[in-house]
């Protein structure tokens, strides 16, 4: 098929999905007798979005978020009733209506290990049942959503996700994570999942963009904004993630660092039901973090926050709605430069245009601030170099925090605090997404669906330098009064998704047949703009009137589109295969690169249901057993016209001069990642016990490595798909309850989890930085032989003197990719109202570089990690040959970090159903405490990328604030 | 309407809206994308396109200029960074086929010239109103490629993926160039450029008559001749050096003492304007026949040229500079540097100690040479009375004269290696061959000997530890220094 072909196909196909595929008829609807409430396990907790259901009458109903249910007209009679929900165990009960009375229900359902029986969305095209799919999803339910203390979504996955490492790269608000699940794919695309938000493709930007504020020298080298750190997380109802492979083989061209898809709450039949919720706390720096406790005393406080929440949903039996918001305000644990606000609200709609045609809608709307601080590579005054590396003799004190007099303290602690009131770097967000939604069950075994929506998101990054700032920081001398700047960064970001799609269901006897077809287009288009004013006047906030203005600008476009078909075979409802073809075409393709193709293919065996094996096992031990295998390919499109040969122009002298652009590559493809997966999935003790094994080999081929041109070519570098990566590893998690008793019950989760990285072949292409310093200092690069990130430096031997034996440049220190991690949890359950989590995180085998340290050791400050003979050897005030002794600075860094304590009491309900449904108290402390090898804070670093959309691979852990430790408090009312 | 009056319209409803909107289907086809940036094939089909590639040339030149100044200076003696910022292994000097700095010269030298060979042959014989000069220019531009190649490399290829040629490969073209772009001009101080940059080429390359010849026609015709790498401060390439040596307040570069006086030789001369680095300037047709006629034993013929040189450089432009900021490492530098006027500076041990050779900066504006400074006088000059002496006195001028302009690496004998990333990725040039080993002579000093100088702050004298000068006239009959001899 050609791309032109396939173009005109996809937009008639949805624009028909889109306007004919309205209903054709409607019909009336029957009300029922039963009525009930449905709660978590004993405890007070209701369940919302349960599925209640008289399965012999085929009539049913979803609870509210009160856990409240009502079926009317039931037909007289003894009926099986049957409670259903992703994550907990189905409760059927049976309940005799009687003429003219209503049956008073009350049901309580407890959570699952693993559910088998669960819908799922992501990566299969339409809803599918769990139990059917060859590869592994892991669902966030709405409890574990709102039991969370985050307030981002990276930090909400931090967690949730077992098998997956989310690392938040600095304790700035807003700033970007890095997230690694089954190792980095690429070597110079992002390693950021794509993220749909009810089937809309959302700007998942994870790395500086193009234009943008620079408060960390350069820009890879600090803290960098996410475009993730902005989604709003209010009115969830379930999170759905699939790491890549045959999971991801239907999106195509976008999809080989996996998926996160976000549901959003669309009500529930019933009234009006409200849950507000105030949350306020503190937030404060873990000194464990730093080399001087005294840098906490000069530059961190405890700051207060304070969040307020709004939820509300109801609706009849043809429309319902939902609707939750939020206003968030953080002081910042910074004495200065760090706060941030938020104004969060999403609404829902669902509507059933007729018995088999229903209409979905979600809107969100965010606004965010935050402050920025210098930080890393800054320089000037960069506080935690000045402090925590020692360049603070270069302003007049004693560097060695610890020896200062209290006068001396005091005076640093003025210059400090002045310096950091007159730091002025602010970014503004506002976003806007949208997903309009169509359903329309033709038939029982036919249904048509299309998706429209976008993602709008608006930023302004602006940075102030007054010449009062630099006067004071001394980068300038007394008087100056011209060198005031500004620079101010817009961007906007448009992504609309278009997606229509049929699944038709076939039953014959033993023989199930699910087909999945349908097409899939997003456009992105972002734009920026830069305004950079020199000689600004101090107190002016604006560029007009600076002595001089400069302007940039940078604009990127790139549509994808493909067609999608997918064969789910069951056999004696224990035997699946599971095909799919995905075709795409992507105008970031080489001219020369027609439609790209990515298969599929599995398997599973739900050996639990072979009458041999229950002749066995009872399914009361073992209750379930489950076998797969997939073969599948993703993946990742190139940057948009990275394959156009170009001119670039530039400014010179007032005049237009033209040079040479980037080489261009007719036939610059995606990278494409395949994955051959095997698991398996156990099932114990009815369920309340769990095991699921992954092992998986990835390798991507015709990987994208921005490769530099032999310099006689005189240009610069170039994108080619050159390269070859591979990433293996075992995944193995339990999950179970552990004690049950009549007051006290607790579950447990657990995640081991193996990573093995290699650039297989850098297809000929020199070694190359991706993130760091420079090549004679420190840097992470891509090496063949080496994983991503490679850590390169100096290594140096010592003689016993401690003088420098041998020094050897450019070689292997270490690798910001750990060998093993996972995620550790537990779930307290006392009496029916009180209930204690604590999660955790912890890796093995990662190294990160700490150049606060290395600089430590050039400005002579004492080291008692460091041979004291080296120390002695070169007694300072410089040390020189600091840069020949990187290796003596890359330490491993593992550790266990709890990341959540938190309490929650539910109040009686006889004490307050006179005025609510439910009240909760919580109590929660972030980032409690942990252990690490590292004698420095080891999660934490500049996970900065080359430029916009580059790999992040991590580090590096100089001047970057450490995730703040917080103490929360709440109370939620519902009513 | 009610309710069920909506119901019952819907598929009239429907079918209205779908016979409505189905022309406008095409409206939803999403795929269409533009590349904002120019492609080569549209920008050569533009009006003019040769000026707008002349113009590009000419900014090339100020960027690759700006990288052999950054990179040359700290592997000389003249420069020692004395911060963290910038190469901090030339000063050893260590220089690896893997440093950055080598690598980022190559590059800045080959793109000068693949830009000036596109230039050449696409864009100008596209381009109908492409004028001999914009020719000329390109010419000029690829012959200062190669006259860089010739100077500072080991041996570079002369095309894009070739063999690795030896510099007398590289300045050959050059003079080829050079000769071409002056034929092509009508511009006398332009022809002039290019003789006087031929003069450079021959000399470097020892051919003395050759280049003898041309650096007389220069110093007749055209004695106070410069030509300019100019910088932007808006839009870029800006001054490195002067970001280094006076814009940053950080102390970046510090000179030697012996050299303190000529600095901050870069600073903006208004706010919008930074310092032009020369790129060829009269005083080099001065020097190469004063070393020519020193290598053929004719001392007054040397000493005669000098001083008419001093002549030149006294006509040059100084300023009055405020460089207060400056306070020669005692903001956190590496080491303390020599800062009052009463410090007397010995080039070595066995010298005398000379006074004005430090500036006081914190009391108020200094004066220093824009273009050209020496501490050499016409009474030195005249009592130097030995070969040794005078030659050692005219690459002391050499030195002061060309301070921060990238020359000095050269004249040391220093050459940088070939890239390792050009053998990596270039199968004529092998990975562990010749071609990829600096040539450090063995009479450089190394452990920053180029750089070291007792001094302590308070102390009134400063006693540098090696002459250089000195070094490269005992050592003249070496291949690697002093061409003529």
């Amino acid at each position: 098929m050609s791309v032109p072909l396939l173009r005109s196909l996809l937009g008639s196909a949805v624009a028909a999905l889109l306007v004919y595929g309205l209903p054709v008829h409607l019909a009336a609807q029957q009300t029922g007798s039963i009525e009930g409430r449905v709660t978590l396990d004993r405890l007070e907790q209701p369940l919302g979005s349960v599925q209640v259901s008289l399965p012999d009458l085929g009539i049913g109903t979803l609870t509210g978020p009160d856990g409240r249910f009502s079926l009317t007209n039931v037909p007289v009679g003894s009926h099986t009733i049957q409670a259903v929900r992703i994550g907990l165990t189905t409760v059927t009960e049976t309940v005799t209506v009687v003429a003219g009375e209503t049956v008073i229900l009350n049901l309580a359902m407890q959570q699952r290990a693993v559910d088998l029986d669960a819908i799922v969305v992501t990566g299969q095209g339409s809803e599918i049942e769990r139990r059917r799919l060859s590869t592994n999803i892991d669902v966030v339910s709405a409890e574990a959503i709102e039991a969370s203390t985050a307030t981002r979504l990276d930090q909400l996955l931090q967690t949730a996700l077992p098998s997956v490492q989310v690392r938040l790269a600095s304790g700035q608000p807003g700033a970007t994570s890095v997230t690694r699940g089954r190792g980095p794919v690429s070597a110079s695309r992002a390693t950021t999942p794509v993220i749909y938000v009810d089937g809309v493709r959302v700007d998942n930007l994870n790395t500086q963009a193009e234009l943008s504020l620079n408060t960390s020298g350069n820009r890879r080298q600090g803290t960098q904004t996410s475009a993730i750190a902005d989604i709003p997380i209010e009115n969830i109802e379930r999170i759905e993630y699939v790491p890549g492979g045959a999971a991801t083989t239907l999106f195509g061209s976008d999809a080989a660092n996996g998926v996160i898809q976000i549901f959003t709450s669309r009500g529930t039949p019933g009234p009006a039901r409200f849950t507000i919720e105030s949350e306020f706390g503190m937030e404060e720096a873990n000194k464990a973090y730093f080399h001087f406790p005294q840098t906490v005393d000069l530059l961190y406080r405890r700051g207060l926050r304070q969040q307020y929440r709004l939820s509300a949903s109801g609706g009849s039996e043809e429309i319902t709605w939902s609707f939750g918001g939020s206003i968030a305000d953080r002081e910042g644990f910074r004495i200065d430069n760090n706060a941030s606000r938020n104004y969060q609200l999403r609404s829902g709609l669902n509507a059933n245009l007729s018995p088999n045609v229903r209409y979905t809608g979600s809107f969100s709307f965010g606004y965010n601030e935050y402050e920025r601080t210098r930080d890393g590579n800054a320089g000037g005054y960069a506080p935690l170099w000045l402090l925590e590396a020692g360049r603070i003799f270069a302003l007049g004190w004693n560097n060695n925090l610890p020896e200062l007099s209290p006068s001396e303290f005091n005076d640093l602690r003025a210059f400090v605090r002045e310096a950091e009131r007159l730091q002025d770097n602010r970014i503004q967000v506002s976003r806007f997404q949208t997903s309009q939604a169509m359903r329309w069950d033709a038939r029982p075994d036919l249904s048509f669906n299309a998706t429209l929506g976008l993602d709008h998101r608006t930023s302004n990054e602006r940075g102030i330098l007054t010449n009062e700032f630099l006067v004071h920081t001394r980068v300038w001398p007394d008087g100056t009064d011209d060198r005031g700047s500004i620079s101010s960064y817009d961007r906007r970001f448009l992504g609309l998704t278009m997606e229509a799609g049929g699944q038709h269901r076939l039953d014959r006897g033993s023989l199930s047949l699910i087909t999945n077809v349908g097409g899939q287009v997003f456009r992105n288009h972002d734009e920026q703009d830069a305004r950079v004013a020199l000689n600004v006047r101090d107190g002016s906030e604006t560029v007009r009137g600076a002595g001089s203005t400069t302007a940039d600008d940078f604009l990127l476009q790139v549509v994808n589109y493909g067609v999608y078909v997918q064969q789910n075979w069951g056999f004696f409802d224990r035997y699946f295969l599971d095909v799919g073809l995905r075709a795409d075409g992507n105008t970031a393709f080489g001219e020369d690169v027609g439609l790209q193709i990515y298969p599929k293919v599995g398997f599973a065996y739900d050996l639990g249901r072979e009458d041999f094996f229950r002749r066995t096992f009872s399914e009361d031990l073992v209750s379930g057993i489950r076998l797969r295998g997939n073969y599948g390919v993703a993946g990742n499109f190139p940057p948009p016209f990275a394959r156009d040969r170009t001119v670039n122009f530039a400014s010179y002298l007032g005049q237009q001069a033209a040079g040479f652009g980037q080489p261009g590559n007719p036939d610059l493809g995606p990278e494409k990642t395949t994955t051959v997966e095997l698991g398996a999935d156990l099932e114990l003790l009815e369920g309340r016990l769990a095991f699921q094994f992954n092992w998986y080999d990835a390798r991507t081929r015709d990987a994208l490595f921005e490769v530099p041109s032999s310099p006689s070519t005189g240009e610069l570098t170039q994108f080619r798909n050159v390269g070859e990566i591979a990433n293996h590893g075992v995944e193995l998690r339990v999950t179970g309850e552990v004690l049950r008793t009549d007051r006290v019950s607790a579950r447990i989760s657990g995640s081991f989890n193996t990573l093995n990285n290699e650039v297989v072949d850098a297809g000929g292409s020199p070694v190359f930085g991706i993130s760091g310093y420079s090549a004679g200092t420190v840097q992470a690069v891509v090496e063949e032989g080496r994983p991503v990130g490679a850590i390169r430096g100096s290594r140096s031997t010592l003689n016993p003197d401690g003088t420098i034996a041998e020094t050897q440049l450019l070689q292997y220190l270490g690798k910001p990719l750990p060998d093993q991690f996972g995620s550790l949890g537990l779930e307290l359950t006392v009496g029916r109202s009180l209930r204690f989590n604590a999660d955790a995180d912890w890796q093995r085998g990662a190294q990160l570089h700490s150049f606060d340290r290395q600089f430590r050791y050039l400005y002579a400050l004492p080291d008692p990690d460091l041979p004291p003979a080296l120390l002695e050897q070169n007694p300072g005030p410089f040390r020189t040959n600091w840069l020949q002794l990187t290796n003596f600075f890359v330490e491993d860094t593992d550790y266990l970090i709890f990341r959540n304590l938190s309490a929650r009491y539910t109040l009686p309900r006889d004490w307050v159903e006179r005025w609510a449904d439910g009240v909760e108290l919580g109590l929660a402390i972030q980032n409690p405490f942990g252990w690490w090898t590292s004698s420095f804070n080891p999660e934490t670093d500049h996970s900065g990328a080359d430029s916009q959309g580059a790999a992040t691979v991590g580090g590096f852990n100089y001047g970057s604030d450490p995730s703040p430790r917080t103490f929360l408090a709440n109370v939620r009312v519902r009513f | 309407m009610s309710n069920g009056n909506v119901k019952s319209r819907l598929p009239y409803i429907a079918l209205m809206a779908a016979v409505i909107t189905a022309p406008g289907c095409d409206l939803l086809d999403p795929t269409e994308v533009v590349n904002p940036t120019v492609t080569e094939a549209d920008f050569i089909q533009t009006r003019n396109a040769a000026a707008s590639w002349a113009r590009g040339v000419e900014r090339q030149l100020a960027i690759t200029v700006n990288q052999v100044v950054m990179g040359a200076e700290v592997a000389s003696d003249n420069l020692f960074n004395n911060r963290t910022l910038f190469n901090r292994v030339f000063d050893i000097p260590e220089i690896e086929p893997t440093d950055v700095t080598v690598i980022d010269v190559q590059r800045a030298v080959h793109r000068l010239r693949e830009m000036a060979t596109r230039g050449l042959e696409e864009v100008v014989p596209a381009d109908p109103n492409a004028s001999p000069e914009t020719v000329a220019q390109l010419h000029f531009a690829r012959g200062y490629s190669s006259l860089l190649a010739g100077e500072l490399f080991v041996s570079l290829p002369t095309e894009a993926g070739g063999t690795a040629e030896a510099p007398g490969v590289h300045l050959e073209r050059a003079v080829t160039e050079f000769t071409q772009a002056r034929s092509l001009s009508s511009d006398a101080e332009f022809r002039a450029a290019a003789t006087l940059a031929i003069a450079r080429a021959q000399y470097r390359a020892g051919n003395r008559a050759a280049a003898v010849a041309a650096a007389s026609e220069v110093r007749g015709a055209a004695p106070t001749l410069i030509r300019w790498a100019e910088f932007d401060i808006t839009d870029g390439p800006t001054n490195q050096m002067q970001f280094a040596i006076f814009d940053s307040g950080q102390d970046e570069f510090q000179p030697l003492p012996r050299l303190d006086f000529l600095f901050p030789k870069y600073f903006s001369r208004t706010a919008g304007a930074q310092s032009p680095v020369a790129i060829l300037k009269g005083e080099e047709a001065f020097l190469i026949l004063a070393e020519a006629a020193i290598s053929q034993g004719n001392l007054t013929e040397a000493r005669n040229v000098l001083v008419e040189l001093l002549g030149i450089v006294a006509q040059r432009p100084t300023a009055s500079i405020n460089d207060t900021g400056q306070v020669r490492g005692r903001r956190g530098g590496t080491w303390i540097f020599p800062n009052a006027s009463n410090i007397l500076v010995a080039a070595s041990a066995q010298d005398e100690p000379r006074a004005g050779l430090v500036l006081t900066r914190g009391e108020g504006p200094v004066t220093v040479p824009v273009v050209s400074g020496t501490s050499v006088s016409a009474e030195m000059l005249e009592a130097a009375g030995a070969e040794d002496e005078l030659l050692e006195l005219l690459y002391l001028m050499r030195q002061e004269i060309f301070v921060v302009e990238g020359r000095r690496m050269t004249d040391l004998g220093i050459r940088l290696p070939v890239a390792l990333d050009e053998a990596l990725t270039n199968p004529n040039i092998a990975e562990g061959g010749p071609d990829l080993v600096a040539r450090i002579p063995p009479f450089i000093p190394l452990d920053y000997g180029l750089n070291r100088f007792t001094y302590s702050d308070g102390d009134t004298l400063a006693v540098i530890q090696h002459n250089m000068n000195r070094v490269i006239v005992q050592n003249r009959t070496s291949d690697v220094v002093a061409p003529f001899h």
